[in-house]
């Protein structure tokens, strides 16, 4: 499939070089029913962030998703993350034919499901985003 | 003379939200109602396995609050609930209350915009809304204050 740079609004290398895009008709569904997370001015740097210096990553419950937790805040009732979940896309490679991910979709959560069902985490060291 | 690092420290403070409680509860109580009267709508992926069943755009201030490990609730600052959010609906949720299974066969209808027999729609719908609001309100009760944070 032919990349058409106006049918995407994020297009982001994530912290282990994957080529990550959010096609546009997922984005104005998500703005839709998220808008504190797909909302200006928190979007898009809140989810390029998550992609690209994630606190953890784990393969989600569904097959092939993969979800990007970072930390947002603690409180002493909550710890809130922005969870980002993506998975490759079937019909897209890029020029290297690398396998392109698309992004499913964002959530600020402060359950991380994945854990109790025991999916493994692995975590990066945390760079602040310049 | 603001930084750039402060800069980003100022945009990365949150504030703090205390929900009130009894407007929840109430809400709670008459979700049904609630949903007939706002024409919530069921939202489903798939591939994720992620429902949202509540306004079709939700106001630009709304945020999902956490209720249980289970349950999340779309809500603006002022209480006012506007959905319902369950992540792993299938695989988790649903897993562990069979009886409801039937509800993935009208949000499947829904999705295709194909017709069921209306009584049978409203019987499924109604019990998952009340059941929702039954175990919402159960952690509810155990909780002195509802704080989150945007």
């Amino acid at each position: 499939m032919k990349w058409n740079e106006k049918d995407y609004v994020i297009k982001c290398k994530e912290v282990d070089g994957i080529w990550t895009i959010l096609e546009k008709k997922n984005y104005k569904k998500h703005l839709k029913k998220r808008p504190d997370v797909f909302d200006p001015p928190v979007f898009p740097r809140n989810i390029t962030e998550a992609l690209k210096s994630p606190h953890f990553t784990i393969p989600g419950l569904t097959p092939y998703t993969l979800c990007y937790y970072r930390k947002l805040y603690k409180t002493p009732q909550v710890e809130m993350f922005l969870k980002v979940i993506t998975m490759p896309d079937k019909a897209r490679i890029n020029k290297k034919l690398e396998r392109v991910h698309i992004i499913k979709s964002a959530i600020k959560l402060t359950e991380i499901k994945e854990l109790i069902y025991g999916h493994k985490k692995k975590t990066y060291q945390y760079v602040e985003p310049v | 003379m603001v930084t750039k690092r402060k800069l980003i420290n100022m945009l990365n403070q949150y504030k703090k939200i205390e929900l009130d409680k009894n407007k929840i509860t109430n809400q709670l109580l008459s979700i049904s109602e609630l949903a007939k009267k706002n024409d919530w709508v069921f939202d489903y992926d798939k591939e994720i396995d992620e429902l949202t069943f509540g306004l079709d755009t939700m106001p630009r201030n709304s945020f999902l609050f956490n209720i249980n490990n289970e349950i999340n609730l779309f809500v603006t600052p002022n209480s006012k609930i506007n959905g319902i959010f369950i992540e792993y609906f299938a695989q988790n949720y649903i897993e562990h209350k069979r009886e409801f299974k039937p509800i993935l066969r009208v949000i499947e209808h829904e999705a295709k915009r194909q017709k069921i027999k209306t009584i049978d729609k409203d019987v499924i719908v109604t019990g998952f809304e009340n059941t929702i609001a039954i175990e919402a309100l159960k952690t509810l009760a155990a909780k002195r204050k509802l704080v989150s944070a945007v």
